[in-house]
Protein backbone atom coordinates (compact mmCIF):
# COMPACT_ATOMS: atom_id res chain seq x y z
CA UNK A 1 0.00 0.00 0.00
CA UNK A 2 0.97 3.47 -0.21
CA UNK A 3 2.39 4.62 3.47
CA UNK A 4 1.91 8.26 4.78
CA UNK A 5 2.31 10.37 7.50
CA UNK A 6 0.49 13.30 8.87
CA UNK A 7 1.84 17.08 8.36
CA UNK A 8 1.94 18.37 11.57
CA UNK A 9 -0.94 20.58 12.38
CA UNK A 10 0.73 23.80 12.48
CA UNK A 11 2.02 23.33 9.12
CA UNK A 12 -1.65 22.81 7.92
CA UNK A 13 -2.94 25.80 10.38
CA UNK A 14 -0.38 27.97 8.17
CA UNK A 15 -1.27 26.28 4.30
CA UNK A 16 -5.19 27.30 5.50
CA UNK A 17 -4.41 30.62 7.29
CA UNK A 18 -6.22 32.82 4.08
CA UNK A 19 -9.62 30.41 4.52
CA UNK A 20 -12.31 30.43 6.82
CA UNK A 21 -14.69 27.73 5.43
CA UNK A 22 -12.57 24.53 4.08
CA UNK A 23 -13.41 21.00 3.61
CA UNK A 24 -11.67 18.43 4.68
CA UNK A 25 -11.88 15.26 2.85
CA UNK A 26 -10.55 11.78 4.44
CA UNK A 27 -9.38 8.68 1.52
CA UNK A 28 -10.65 5.15 2.66
CA UNK A 29 -8.09 3.07 1.43
CA UNK A 30 -3.85 3.05 1.53
CA UNK A 31 -4.22 6.31 4.20
CA UNK A 32 -6.87 4.91 6.64
CA UNK A 33 -5.02 1.20 7.27
CA UNK A 34 -1.80 3.44 8.03
CA UNK A 35 -3.69 5.76 9.72
CA UNK A 36 -2.40 8.69 8.51
CA UNK A 37 -5.43 10.12 6.08
CA UNK A 38 -9.02 8.15 7.09
CA UNK A 39 -12.30 9.05 8.82
CA UNK A 40 -10.57 9.40 12.34
CA UNK A 41 -7.45 11.60 11.21
CA UNK A 42 -9.71 13.78 9.48
CA UNK A 43 -11.82 14.30 12.74
CA UNK A 44 -8.87 14.48 14.85
CA UNK A 45 -7.58 17.56 12.58
CA UNK A 46 -10.34 19.18 12.29
CA UNK A 47 -10.77 19.48 15.90
CA UNK A 48 -7.75 20.51 16.40
CA UNK A 49 -7.39 23.15 13.66
CA UNK A 50 -10.94 24.56 14.52
CA UNK A 51 -9.52 24.88 18.25
CA UNK A 52 -6.22 26.77 17.19
CA UNK A 53 -8.21 28.77 15.40
CA UNK A 54 -10.74 29.74 18.05
CA UNK A 55 -7.59 30.50 19.98
CA UNK A 56 -5.98 32.88 17.14
CA UNK A 57 -9.62 35.04 17.10
CA UNK A 58 -9.88 33.71 13.62
CA UNK A 59 -12.16 31.05 13.23
CA UNK A 60 -12.87 28.77 10.81
CA UNK A 61 -15.27 26.62 9.94
CA UNK A 62 -14.79 23.07 8.90
CA UNK A 63 -17.02 20.24 6.72
CA UNK A 64 -15.61 16.66 6.59
CA UNK A 65 -15.88 13.90 4.43
CA UNK A 66 -14.13 10.51 3.46
CA UNK A 67 -14.80 9.10 0.33
CA UNK A 68 -13.77 5.09 -0.86
CA UNK A 69 -11.07 6.13 -3.09
CA UNK A 70 -9.81 9.78 -3.80
CA UNK A 71 -7.47 8.42 -6.58
CA UNK A 72 -10.80 7.46 -8.51
CA UNK A 73 -13.07 9.48 -10.22
CA UNK A 74 -15.81 7.48 -9.68
CA UNK A 75 -15.75 8.49 -5.98
CA UNK A 76 -14.85 11.88 -6.18
CA UNK A 77 -18.66 12.79 -7.58
CA UNK A 78 -19.59 12.71 -3.65
CA UNK A 79 -17.88 15.96 -3.05
CA UNK A 80 -20.01 18.06 -5.64
CA UNK A 81 -21.98 19.28 -3.03
CA UNK A 82 -20.04 19.68 0.02
CA UNK A 83 -16.96 21.16 -1.99
CA UNK A 84 -19.15 23.93 -3.53
CA UNK A 85 -19.89 25.50 -0.09
CA UNK A 86 -16.44 25.50 0.41
CA UNK A 87 -13.37 28.07 0.12
CA UNK A 88 -10.66 25.68 -0.18
CA UNK A 89 -10.18 22.16 0.03
CA UNK A 90 -7.61 19.99 2.13
CA UNK A 91 -6.64 16.14 0.73
CA UNK A 92 -5.73 13.52 3.27
CA UNK A 93 -4.96 11.18 0.61
CA UNK A 94 -1.53 10.81 -0.64
CA UNK A 95 -0.02 13.02 -3.23
CA UNK A 96 -2.24 11.02 -6.32
CA UNK A 97 -5.47 11.75 -4.30
CA UNK A 98 -4.55 15.05 -3.93
CA UNK A 99 -3.76 15.75 -7.52
CA UNK A 100 -7.21 14.11 -8.61
CA UNK A 101 -9.28 16.41 -6.42
CA UNK A 102 -7.69 19.24 -7.65
CA UNK A 103 -8.10 18.20 -11.31
CA UNK A 104 -11.68 17.56 -10.73
CA UNK A 105 -12.12 21.10 -9.16
CA UNK A 106 -10.35 23.62 -11.36
CA UNK A 107 -11.49 26.68 -9.80
CA UNK A 108 -10.92 25.86 -6.38
CA UNK A 109 -7.61 25.52 -4.45
CA UNK A 110 -6.47 22.21 -2.94
CA UNK A 111 -4.21 21.47 -0.33
CA UNK A 112 -2.21 18.18 1.05
CA UNK A 113 -2.81 17.61 4.37
CA UNK A 114 -0.42 14.47 4.35
CA UNK A 115 3.20 13.70 3.11
CA UNK A 116 3.39 10.70 1.17
CA UNK A 117 6.35 8.56 1.80
CA UNK A 118 6.54 5.07 -0.17
CA UNK A 119 5.05 2.00 -1.18
CA UNK A 120 5.41 -0.25 2.15
CA UNK A 121 3.70 -2.83 4.10
CA UNK A 122 2.74 -2.58 8.07
CA UNK A 123 6.06 -4.25 9.97
CA UNK A 124 4.03 -4.37 13.49
CA UNK A 125 1.65 -2.41 14.88
CA UNK A 126 2.25 0.98 13.88
CA UNK A 127 5.50 0.35 11.74
CA UNK A 128 5.57 0.58 8.19
CA UNK A 129 8.61 -0.13 6.20
CA UNK A 130 9.76 0.72 2.01
CA UNK A 131 9.98 -2.41 -0.35
CA UNK A 132 9.30 -0.95 -3.76
CA UNK A 133 10.09 2.29 -5.62
CA UNK A 134 7.80 1.57 -8.41
CA UNK A 135 10.71 1.24 -11.06
CA UNK A 136 8.71 -0.06 -13.69
CA UNK A 137 10.66 -3.63 -14.63
CA UNK A 138 10.70 -5.83 -11.27
CA UNK A 139 13.87 -7.42 -10.80
CA UNK A 140 12.72 -9.39 -7.86
CA UNK A 141 13.44 -12.85 -9.47
CA UNK A 142 17.15 -11.78 -9.29
CA UNK A 143 17.12 -10.92 -5.98
CA UNK A 144 15.56 -13.86 -4.17
CA UNK A 145 12.29 -11.52 -3.49
CA UNK A 146 14.31 -8.58 -1.97
CA UNK A 147 14.52 -5.61 -3.95
CA UNK A 148 17.72 -3.85 -3.50
CA UNK A 149 16.71 -1.14 -5.55
CA UNK A 150 14.44 0.10 -2.94
CA UNK A 151 15.92 -1.59 0.16
CA UNK A 152 19.62 -1.33 -0.59
CA UNK A 153 21.09 2.69 0.58
CA UNK A 154 23.17 2.86 -2.17
CA UNK A 155 21.26 1.06 -4.90
CA UNK A 156 23.75 -1.70 -5.51
CA UNK A 157 22.49 -4.75 -7.56
CA UNK A 158 25.62 -6.97 -7.38
CA UNK A 159 26.56 -7.40 -3.99
CA UNK A 160 26.88 -5.12 -0.53
CA UNK A 161 28.88 -2.21 0.17
CA UNK A 162 31.78 -2.10 2.06
CA UNK A 163 30.01 -0.80 4.81
CA UNK A 164 27.26 -3.71 5.38
CA UNK A 165 27.44 -5.89 8.38
CA UNK A 166 25.38 -8.78 9.53
CA UNK A 167 23.49 -6.71 11.39
CA UNK A 168 22.98 -3.13 9.75
CA UNK A 169 22.93 -1.14 7.06
CA UNK A 170 25.98 1.36 7.06
CA UNK A 171 23.53 4.23 7.11
CA UNK A 172 20.90 3.58 9.80
CA UNK A 173 21.90 1.25 12.67
CA UNK A 174 17.83 0.41 12.69
CA UNK A 175 17.76 -0.94 9.03
CA UNK A 176 19.25 -3.79 7.99
CA UNK A 177 21.65 -4.51 5.07
CA UNK A 178 20.11 -5.74 2.08
CA UNK A 179 22.41 -7.72 0.65
CA UNK A 180 22.56 -9.82 3.74
CA UNK A 181 18.62 -10.12 3.33
CA UNK A 182 19.32 -11.10 0.35
CA UNK A 183 22.07 -13.30 0.43
CA UNK A 184 20.56 -15.26 3.32
CA UNK A 185 16.93 -15.46 1.49
CA UNK A 186 18.46 -16.92 -1.73
CA UNK A 187 20.60 -19.58 0.71
CA UNK A 188 17.51 -20.81 2.20
CA UNK A 189 15.87 -21.20 -1.26
CA UNK A 190 18.96 -23.37 -2.90
CA UNK A 191 19.59 -19.79 -5.58
CA UNK A 192 23.16 -18.62 -3.76
CA UNK A 193 24.05 -19.41 -7.45
CA UNK A 194 22.39 -15.76 -8.72
CA UNK A 195 24.78 -14.13 -6.84
CA UNK A 196 28.03 -14.93 -8.71
CA UNK A 197 25.61 -13.61 -11.75
CA UNK A 198 26.47 -9.72 -13.01
CA UNK A 199 24.07 -7.75 -13.09
CA UNK A 200 23.84 -5.24 -16.30
CA UNK A 201 23.31 -1.31 -15.70
CA UNK A 202 19.96 -0.91 -14.77
CA UNK A 203 17.99 0.49 -17.71
CA UNK A 204 15.99 3.20 -15.94
CA UNK A 205 13.58 4.37 -18.81
CA UNK A 206 11.10 2.63 -17.10
CA UNK A 207 11.40 4.60 -14.40
CA UNK A 208 10.25 7.98 -13.46
CA UNK A 209 13.54 9.51 -15.12
CA UNK A 210 11.90 9.81 -18.13
CA UNK A 211 8.93 12.02 -16.63
CA UNK A 212 5.63 11.03 -14.80
CA UNK A 213 4.44 7.55 -16.48
CA UNK A 214 1.28 6.61 -18.38
CA UNK A 215 -0.36 3.60 -18.61
CA UNK A 216 -2.61 2.51 -21.79
CA UNK A 217 -4.25 -1.16 -21.81
CA UNK A 218 -6.12 -1.19 -24.61
CA UNK A 219 -7.79 -4.50 -24.20
CA UNK A 220 -9.64 -3.39 -21.15
CA UNK A 221 -10.76 -0.07 -22.59
CA UNK A 222 -14.13 -0.01 -24.07
CA UNK B 1 50.86 0.63 -21.42
CA UNK B 2 50.89 3.60 -18.81
CA UNK B 3 53.69 3.89 -15.89
CA UNK B 4 50.95 2.08 -12.97
CA UNK B 5 50.74 -0.45 -15.46
CA UNK B 6 53.41 -1.61 -16.02
CA UNK B 7 53.91 -1.01 -11.86
CA UNK B 8 50.97 -2.86 -11.08
CA UNK B 9 52.58 -5.97 -14.01
CA UNK B 10 56.20 -5.74 -12.41
CA UNK B 11 55.47 -8.12 -9.98
CA UNK B 12 57.32 -5.63 -6.93
CA UNK B 13 55.74 -4.34 -4.15
CA UNK B 14 54.24 -1.09 -5.22
CA UNK B 15 53.14 1.85 -2.94
CA UNK B 16 50.82 4.35 -3.30
CA UNK B 17 49.50 7.33 -1.50
CA UNK B 18 45.47 9.02 -0.91
CA UNK B 19 45.13 12.43 -2.00
CA UNK B 20 42.72 14.97 -0.86
CA UNK B 21 42.03 17.66 -2.84
CA UNK B 22 41.54 21.34 -1.41
CA UNK B 23 38.07 22.31 0.24
CA UNK B 24 38.89 25.95 -1.49
CA UNK B 25 38.98 27.33 -5.15
CA UNK B 26 42.79 28.02 -4.23
CA UNK B 27 44.90 27.69 -6.95
CA UNK B 28 47.96 27.69 -4.46
CA UNK B 29 46.68 24.60 -2.11
CA UNK B 30 46.02 22.85 -5.36
CA UNK B 31 49.52 23.52 -6.78
CA UNK B 32 51.43 22.65 -3.44
CA UNK B 33 49.59 19.55 -2.97
CA UNK B 34 50.94 18.42 -6.14
CA UNK B 35 54.47 20.01 -5.35
CA UNK B 36 54.29 17.01 -2.35
CA UNK B 37 53.99 14.37 -3.72
CA UNK B 38 57.13 12.30 -2.78
CA UNK B 39 58.65 10.64 -6.15
CA UNK B 40 59.28 7.32 -5.05
CA UNK B 41 55.26 6.65 -5.35
CA UNK B 42 54.07 4.19 -8.07
CA UNK B 43 50.85 6.10 -7.85
CA UNK B 44 48.56 8.31 -5.63
CA UNK B 45 44.53 7.80 -5.79
CA UNK B 46 42.55 11.33 -5.43
CA UNK B 47 39.56 10.46 -3.61
CA UNK B 48 36.19 11.58 -5.02
CA UNK B 49 34.26 13.98 -1.88
CA UNK B 50 35.09 11.44 0.60
CA UNK B 51 34.02 13.48 3.71
CA UNK B 52 32.49 16.61 1.97
CA UNK B 53 32.43 19.02 -0.68
CA UNK B 54 36.16 19.57 -1.78
CA UNK B 55 37.59 20.86 -5.11
CA UNK B 56 36.73 18.11 -7.93
CA UNK B 57 39.00 15.16 -7.66
CA UNK B 58 38.88 15.43 -11.41
CA UNK B 59 40.17 18.72 -11.67
CA UNK B 60 42.98 17.73 -8.63
CA UNK B 61 43.60 14.57 -10.38
CA UNK B 62 44.82 16.23 -13.86
CA UNK B 63 46.97 18.78 -12.12
CA UNK B 64 48.87 16.18 -10.52
CA UNK B 65 49.07 14.42 -13.83
CA UNK B 66 50.67 17.85 -15.42
CA UNK B 67 53.30 17.71 -12.36
CA UNK B 68 54.25 14.27 -13.27
CA UNK B 69 55.35 13.32 -10.00
CA UNK B 70 53.67 10.15 -9.88
CA UNK B 71 50.95 8.01 -11.73
CA UNK B 72 47.51 9.66 -10.88
CA UNK B 73 44.64 7.23 -10.39
CA UNK B 74 41.09 9.29 -9.98
CA UNK B 75 38.65 7.52 -7.54
CA UNK B 76 35.08 7.87 -9.08
CA UNK B 77 31.78 7.04 -7.13
CA UNK B 78 28.55 6.46 -8.04
CA UNK B 79 27.27 7.98 -5.50
CA UNK B 80 27.48 11.27 -7.21
CA UNK B 81 27.20 10.88 -11.14
CA UNK B 82 25.09 9.23 -13.59
CA UNK B 83 26.72 6.99 -16.57
CA UNK B 84 27.28 10.43 -18.88
CA UNK B 85 29.06 11.90 -16.15
CA UNK B 86 31.28 8.84 -15.08
CA UNK B 87 32.06 7.92 -18.58
CA UNK B 88 32.33 11.67 -20.27
CA UNK B 89 35.14 12.29 -17.04
CA UNK B 90 36.83 9.15 -17.53
CA UNK B 91 37.54 9.64 -21.18
CA UNK B 92 38.28 13.47 -20.26
CA UNK B 93 40.68 12.03 -17.60
CA UNK B 94 42.63 8.96 -20.10
CA UNK B 95 43.12 12.40 -22.44
CA UNK B 96 44.61 14.51 -20.02
CA UNK B 97 47.13 12.04 -18.29
CA UNK B 98 44.91 10.36 -15.88
CA UNK B 99 46.39 6.74 -15.40
CA UNK B 100 43.19 4.76 -13.37
CA UNK B 101 40.14 4.86 -12.26
CA UNK B 102 39.55 3.57 -8.80
CA UNK B 103 35.86 2.89 -9.44
CA UNK B 104 33.60 2.59 -5.74
CA UNK B 105 29.58 3.25 -4.83
CA UNK B 106 31.63 5.82 -2.32
CA UNK B 107 30.33 6.58 1.55
CA UNK B 108 26.72 7.27 1.83
CA UNK B 109 26.38 11.23 1.43
CA UNK B 110 23.76 11.10 4.09
CA UNK B 111 26.40 9.96 6.58
CA UNK B 112 27.95 13.76 7.69
CA UNK B 113 28.41 14.49 3.83
CA UNK B 114 25.28 16.06 2.23
CA UNK B 115 22.04 14.45 4.13
CA UNK B 116 20.39 16.92 1.59
CA UNK B 117 21.24 15.58 -1.86
CA UNK B 118 19.80 12.83 -4.28
CA UNK B 119 21.79 10.78 -5.30
CA UNK B 120 22.92 9.26 -8.50
CA UNK B 121 23.07 5.47 -7.71
CA UNK B 122 22.66 4.84 -11.69
CA UNK B 123 25.56 2.32 -12.00
CA UNK B 124 26.90 0.61 -9.09
CA UNK B 125 30.27 -0.18 -8.83
CA UNK B 126 30.72 -3.43 -10.29
CA UNK B 127 28.85 -2.15 -13.25
CA UNK B 128 31.04 0.85 -13.47
CA UNK B 129 34.31 -1.29 -13.47
CA UNK B 130 32.62 -3.16 -16.45
CA UNK B 131 31.53 -0.18 -18.30
CA UNK B 132 35.30 1.35 -17.78
CA UNK B 133 36.64 -2.35 -19.34
CA UNK B 134 34.94 -2.16 -22.22
CA UNK B 135 36.16 1.45 -22.63
CA UNK B 136 39.89 0.36 -21.91
CA UNK B 137 39.60 -2.34 -24.75
CA UNK B 138 37.18 -1.47 -26.78
CA UNK B 139 37.73 2.00 -27.57
CA UNK B 140 35.54 4.94 -25.98
CA UNK B 141 32.39 4.75 -28.19
CA UNK B 142 31.21 1.03 -28.24
CA UNK B 143 28.20 2.27 -30.28
CA UNK B 144 30.35 3.38 -33.16
CA UNK B 145 30.81 0.94 -36.08
CA UNK B 146 34.33 2.66 -36.15
CA UNK B 147 36.72 1.29 -34.00
CA UNK B 148 37.76 3.99 -31.71
CA UNK B 149 41.08 4.17 -30.27
CA UNK B 150 41.17 1.95 -27.06
CA UNK B 151 41.80 4.20 -23.54
CA UNK B 152 45.00 4.30 -21.50
CA UNK B 153 43.77 3.58 -18.22
CA UNK B 154 44.05 0.93 -15.48
CA UNK B 155 40.75 0.32 -13.79
CA UNK B 156 40.63 -0.61 -10.07
CA UNK B 157 37.40 -1.38 -7.49
CA UNK B 158 37.81 -1.26 -3.38
CA UNK B 159 37.47 -4.52 -1.75
CA UNK B 160 36.73 -5.11 2.29
CA UNK B 161 38.46 -8.06 3.97
CA UNK B 162 36.24 -7.71 7.35
CA UNK B 163 33.35 -7.86 5.27
CA UNK B 164 30.86 -11.47 6.57
CA UNK B 165 29.76 -13.66 5.89
CA UNK B 166 32.86 -14.57 4.04
CA UNK B 167 31.12 -16.56 1.31
CA UNK B 168 29.55 -12.97 -0.06
CA UNK B 169 32.45 -11.45 0.63
CA UNK B 170 34.78 -13.51 -1.88
CA UNK B 171 31.56 -13.17 -3.98
CA UNK B 172 31.65 -9.79 -4.25
CA UNK B 173 35.84 -9.96 -4.60
CA UNK B 174 35.24 -12.80 -7.66
CA UNK B 175 32.70 -10.45 -9.48
CA UNK B 176 35.36 -7.67 -9.11
CA UNK B 177 37.82 -9.75 -11.16
CA UNK B 178 35.35 -11.29 -13.16
CA UNK B 179 34.25 -7.52 -14.83
CA UNK B 180 38.32 -7.11 -15.50
CA UNK B 181 39.84 -5.51 -11.98
CA UNK B 182 43.07 -4.71 -12.94
CA UNK B 183 43.54 -3.72 -8.92
CA UNK B 184 41.83 -3.86 -5.78
CA UNK B 185 42.64 -1.64 -2.94
CA UNK B 186 41.24 -3.24 0.40
CA UNK B 187 39.68 -0.44 3.40
CA UNK B 188 42.29 0.38 5.79
CA UNK B 189 43.76 -2.71 7.78
CA UNK B 190 44.24 -2.96 11.65
CA UNK B 191 43.36 -6.36 12.42
CA UNK B 192 46.26 -8.00 10.13
CA UNK B 193 45.41 -11.71 11.33
CA UNK B 194 41.41 -11.27 9.84
CA UNK B 195 43.10 -9.93 7.23
CA UNK B 196 45.87 -12.86 6.57
CA UNK B 197 42.88 -15.23 7.02
CA UNK B 198 40.62 -13.54 4.26
CA UNK B 199 44.09 -12.87 1.85
CA UNK B 200 44.21 -17.15 2.73
CA UNK B 201 40.50 -18.06 1.65
CA UNK B 202 41.66 -15.70 -1.68
CA UNK B 203 45.00 -17.23 -2.39
CA UNK B 204 43.49 -21.06 -1.88
CA UNK B 205 40.66 -19.82 -4.69
CA UNK B 206 43.36 -18.34 -6.68
CA UNK B 207 42.38 -14.73 -6.82
CA UNK B 208 45.16 -13.28 -6.01
CA UNK B 209 47.06 -14.51 -9.09
CA UNK B 210 43.90 -12.79 -10.95
CA UNK B 211 44.39 -9.13 -10.08
CA UNK B 212 47.00 -7.39 -8.02
CA UNK B 213 45.82 -6.50 -4.23
CA UNK B 214 46.68 -3.25 -2.70
CA UNK B 215 46.60 -3.08 1.42
CA UNK B 216 45.67 0.18 2.44
CA UNK B 217 47.37 1.08 5.79
CA UNK B 218 46.09 4.70 7.47
CA UNK B 219 48.00 6.46 10.23
CA UNK B 220 45.76 7.08 13.13
CA UNK B 221 46.35 10.74 14.73
CA UNK B 222 45.13 10.76 17.95
CA UNK B 223 42.58 9.01 20.55
CA UNK B 224 39.62 10.94 18.92
CA UNK B 225 40.65 9.83 15.41
CA UNK B 226 40.53 6.02 16.36
CA UNK B 227 37.27 6.86 18.03
CA UNK B 228 35.51 8.45 14.71
CA UNK B 229 37.09 5.97 12.82
CA UNK B 230 35.13 3.37 14.92
CA UNK B 231 31.79 5.39 14.53
CA UNK B 232 31.92 5.21 11.31
CA UNK B 233 32.82 1.82 10.69
CA UNK B 234 34.53 2.57 7.76
CA UNK B 235 37.00 0.30 8.20
CA UNK B 236 37.29 -3.00 10.00
CA UNK B 237 37.75 -3.43 13.85
CA UNK B 238 40.60 -1.82 15.73
CA UNK B 239 41.97 -3.25 18.11
CA UNK B 240 41.94 -2.45 21.69
CA UNK B 241 46.25 -2.72 21.49
CA UNK B 242 46.26 -0.28 19.26
CA UNK B 243 43.82 2.31 20.99
CA UNK B 244 46.04 1.53 23.93
CA UNK B 245 49.23 2.44 22.45
CA UNK B 246 47.80 5.77 20.31
CA UNK B 247 45.88 6.76 23.94
CA UNK B 248 49.18 6.35 26.06
CA UNK B 249 51.79 7.90 23.35
CA UNK B 250 52.88 11.13 24.16
CA UNK B 251 53.09 12.02 20.47
CA UNK B 252 49.86 10.39 19.11
CA UNK B 253 50.26 11.16 15.73
CA UNK B 254 54.23 10.07 15.38
CA UNK B 255 53.26 6.64 17.42
CA UNK B 256 49.86 6.50 14.64
CA UNK B 257 53.08 7.01 11.72
CA UNK B 258 54.81 4.12 13.48
CA UNK B 259 51.82 1.79 13.68
CA UNK B 260 50.66 2.27 10.45
CA UNK B 261 54.86 1.31 9.36
CA UNK B 262 54.68 -1.85 11.52
CA UNK B 263 51.23 -2.67 9.62
CA UNK B 264 52.59 -2.03 6.30
CA UNK B 265 55.75 -4.55 7.45
CA UNK B 266 53.43 -7.13 8.33
CA UNK B 267 51.01 -6.93 5.17
CA UNK B 268 53.74 -6.66 2.70
CA UNK B 269 54.91 -10.38 4.09
CA UNK B 270 51.87 -11.86 3.80
CA UNK B 271 51.61 -13.70 0.14
CA UNK B 272 49.07 -12.38 -2.15
CA UNK B 273 49.73 -8.58 -1.19
CA UNK B 274 51.37 -6.83 -4.38
CA UNK B 275 51.26 -3.11 -2.70
CA UNK B 276 50.95 -0.99 0.34
CA UNK B 277 48.29 1.96 -0.19
CA UNK B 278 48.34 4.55 2.56
CA UNK B 279 45.13 6.60 2.81
CA UNK B 280 45.59 10.05 4.33
CA UNK B 281 43.30 9.82 7.33
CA UNK B 282 41.68 13.47 6.04
CA UNK B 283 44.98 15.13 5.40
CA UNK B 284 46.06 16.20 2.07
CA UNK B 285 48.48 13.75 1.36
CA UNK B 286 49.90 11.88 4.02
CA UNK B 287 52.65 13.59 6.16
CA UNK B 288 55.68 12.63 4.32
CA UNK B 289 57.73 11.55 7.73
CA UNK B 290 55.10 8.28 7.36
CA UNK B 291 57.35 7.13 4.33
CA UNK B 292 60.51 8.00 6.92
CA UNK B 293 62.67 5.29 7.93
CA UNK B 294 62.20 6.58 11.86
CA UNK B 295 58.71 5.33 11.43
CA UNK B 296 59.90 1.86 10.29
CA UNK B 297 59.01 2.56 6.33
CA UNK B 298 62.54 0.93 5.23
CA UNK B 299 64.22 2.16 2.20
CA UNK B 300 63.85 -0.77 0.47
CA UNK B 301 60.48 -0.90 0.61
CA UNK B 302 59.31 2.85 -0.99
CA UNK B 303 58.78 1.17 -4.64
CA UNK B 304 59.84 2.55 -7.88
CA UNK B 305 63.26 4.21 -6.91
CA UNK B 306 64.48 1.20 -5.62
CA UNK B 307 63.20 -1.46 -7.69
S1 LIG C 1 12.60 -4.05 -8.72
FE1 LIG C 1 11.37 -2.20 -9.15
S2 LIG C 1 9.25 -2.90 -9.24
FE2 LIG C 1 10.43 -4.56 -8.30
S3 LIG C 1 10.23 -4.22 -6.09
FE3 LIG C 1 12.08 -3.15 -6.75
S4 LIG C 1 11.47 -1.06 -7.25
FE4 LIG C 1 9.60 -2.31 -7.11
S1 LIG D 1 25.03 -1.53 4.03
FE1 LIG D 1 23.87 -2.87 2.65
S2 LIG D 1 21.90 -1.87 2.32
FE2 LIG D 1 23.26 -0.36 3.26
S3 LIG D 1 24.13 0.73 1.50
FE3 LIG D 1 25.57 -0.91 1.97
S4 LIG D 1 24.96 -2.66 0.72
FE4 LIG D 1 23.26 -1.18 0.68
Amino acid sequence: MIVASPKSITELKSIIEGHRKVLFVGCGTCVTVCLAGGEREVSISSYAIRMARRLDRNPVEILQITIERQCDNEFLKELAAPASEAEAIVSFGCGAGVQAIAERFPGKPVYAALNTQFLGVLEQQAVWTEKCMGCGDCMLAHFGGICPVTRCAKRLLNGPCGGSTETRCEVDPDRPCAWQLIYERLKSIGQLGRLEEVVPPKDWSTAWYGGARKIVRREHQV
Amino acid sequence: MNRFGQSLLSGRMITTAEVLAPAGADPAALRALSLSVPSFLDAVIVADNPDRIRSSAFSAAVELSRRKAAGVILSMTTRDRNRLALMSDALGAAALGVEGILCMSGRHGSIDICPEAAAAGDFDSIQLVQAMKRMVLDGADPKSKKKAPALNLQIGATVHPYLRPLQLNLMCVRKKISVGADFLVTQAVFDTEEFESWMAALRRRGLDKRTAIIASVLPLSSGEHVRALQRSRMYGPIGDDIVDRISAAPDPAAEGLSIAAEIANILRGIRGVRGIHVIGGGCGLVPPEMFSEKAGWKSEDRGSVNA
